[in-house]
């Protein structure tokens, strides 16, 4: 789903993602990790769709991101952290904004009554969005950013403030959801949300610095007079501090 | 020593804070562990004196002093390192040879000594920090309140921030600091869980983590099968917990020997080869517990 070889872009003298490579299949989850300015935005900017690659070529759901960007953002879903609703508007409003951005128009009502039924979101329909609290923010976004049943998700945080039993539920929804096939591009800098995808690529000034599966990444940086296998914590701090 | 009791408090029509009663001034380091929106600016700013709880009381403010580091920037961005200091420490009243050694001091201790003319606002994310809590530890206060000193940040960035705190705590000065993330109980000497205004628990994290009454046991590698597993051991263990990490499956229970049958029995039969490891619980796992009991006493 996608296919990345040696990204780089360059913003002026700065080089901000350097000779990324990634391959994610379908149906897995993706962590994309790293401190602010490590590069994820820009990274996932290029396989949005949003920015082009000064170097390296890449597909994303079998699409070039460099010549077919506009057929790429009408298949993808994002979420961003801030979660990107209109406060003024209601649940609703605001899931028909997104049917209509994401090029929904007949089947429009249909697919917002569909997800306010997935996302148990009925008894907040007709409120606005400015007033709701975050657990709830969280839902919406999550139910606007699906309104296509895109193939690939990237999410932003998803679970980032939110109580602990909403993330683990939270969670869930996004094995099942990749059990049906989706696939899922989470970024973060949290390792609880990082400890949860199939697989992570840990970013730092543009480069990665260690890619895999989680399980097996913990194998590699195992001290030998340690039993206890590292925590991702410790993995990061380990790259950032080489 | 500051002493709470049944404090509340509530904005637009909602309980923020409802009847919180613990003392502060005991222990180093306290952790506000929540969830946005659980109330942990509101008890700052209450404690702090900044909000007046609509009921309840706070005893022991007489000669106990405090700082106060927010989620914001507070200080003077055109004003450079050291002219802030001077002012705070002016504001504290402290005089020019007490605030000139102190803040010798602290410049050295936050590392801060090489940006001392610089311009406030011109500094990095971390370094403002680092001067947020030298303005606010100038006047040697008995407490020191943080509200997300280490929210948004990496955990290399998270780790020196408590070990800052730390260092903080050893020149005398008890720390209290709010954060959403639940491993940081480790960095506290107790930690005060907080949900919907409401005080779940309020321990030594070393404690929590020996009383939980839960076994967990993990099944590492059920990879893409994940959902089948959750679906069938929930079928097969009622009212047990089931959450899935990445490519591991974990699962909760108080009762012992008849749950780990049960799912021995369920992996023994497919082919996948996979097995039930008991692993030691995290305080993620703990305070979710806590967290679920609280939600309407589902505590599967």
């Amino acid at each position: 789903m996608i296919q990345l070889e040696t990204i780089t872009k360059r913003f002026g003298n700065h080089t901000a993602v350097d000779g990324v490579s990634l391959s994610v299949g379908k149906g897995e989850i993706c962590g994309l990790i790293g401190a602010n300015g490590a590069g994820k935005t820009t990274l996932i900017r290029m396989m949005c769709g949003l920015l082009l690659p000064d170097g390296g070529k890449g597909q994303v759901l079998g699409l070039d991101i460099r010549y077919q960007q506009k057929a790429i953002r009408q298949q993808i879903g994002y979420m961003s952290q801030k979660f990107s609703l209109y406060p003024d508007l209601t649940v609703e409003e605001n899931l028909r904004f997104y049917a209509h951005l994401y090029g929904i128009h007949r089947e429009a009502q249909k697919r917002i009554d569909a997800q306010i039924e997935e996302f148990h979101l009925r008894e907040v329909r007709h409120e606005r969005v400015g007033r709701l609290p975050g657990g709830w923010l969280q839902r919406v976004a999550f139910a606007s950013a699906q309104l296509h049943s895109p193939p690939l998700l990237f999410l932003d945080e998803p679970t980032s403030g939110v109580d602990p039993v909403t993330r683990r539920a939270f969670w869930e929804q996004l094995y099942r959801l990749a059990d049906e096939g989706a696939t899922i591009l989470v970024t973060t800098h949290v390792m609880d949300e990082a400890e949860r995808c199939d697989q992570i690529t840990m970013m730092n000034q543009g480069r990665v610095v260690t890619q895999g599966i989680v399980s097996q990444i913990k194998k590699e940086f195992a001290n030998e007079e340690d039993t206890r296998l590292p925590t991702l914590d410790e993995i990061f701090i380990q790259c950032m501090e080489r | 020593m500051l002493k709470l009791t049944n404090i509340s408090y509530s904005y637009r029509g909602k309980k923020a804070l409802d009847q919180i009663s613990f003392t502060l001034g005991g222990e180093n380091i306290t952790g506000l562990i929540g969830p946005d929106g659980a109330g942990k600016t509101t008890l700052l700013k209450v404690i702090a004196g900044l909000y007046r709880p609509e009921s309840g009381q706070i005893s022991g403010r007489e000669g106990f002093t405090l700082g106060y580091v927010s989620q914001f920037f507070g200080l003077y961005g055109e004003m450079s390192v050291q002219e802030n200091l001077h002012f705070y420490g002016r504001l504290n009243g402290l005089s020019y040879p007490e605030r000139t050694q102190r803040i010798a001091e602290l410049l050295h201790w936050t590392g801060l000594a090489s940006a001392i003319d610089r311009e406030a606002g011109a500094l990095s994310g971390g370094m403002k920090q680092k001067l947020s809590i030298a303005a606010a530890v100038l006047h040697r206060p008995d407490l020191l309140l943080l509200d997300e000193p280490t929210n948004g940040v990496d955990p290399l960035s998270r780790r020196e921030m408590w070990k800052l705190l730390q260092s903080v705590a050893e020149g005398g000065t008890k720390i209290l600091a709010s954060t959403q993330y639940l491993d940081e109980a480790a960095y506290c000497d107790q930690v005060m869980l907080l949900h919907k205004g409401q005080l779940l628990v309020a321990d030594s994290p070393s404690r929590l983590l020996e009383d939980f009454p839960f076994r967990i046991w993990a099944i590492r590698d059920a990879g893409r099968e994940r959902i089948k597993w959750m679906d069938k051991i929930r079928e097969v263990v009622p009212g047990c917990e089931v959450f899935s990490k990445g490519r591991d499956l974990y699962i909760l229970h108080r009762e012992e020997m008849s749950v780990q049958r049960k799912i021995n029995t369920l992996l023994s039969s497919s082919r996948d080869g996979l097995a039930l490891e008991e692993v030691n619980p995290l305080y993620e796992e703990v305070f979710t517990q806590r967290f679920l009991e609280a939600d309407g006493g589902k505590g599967r």
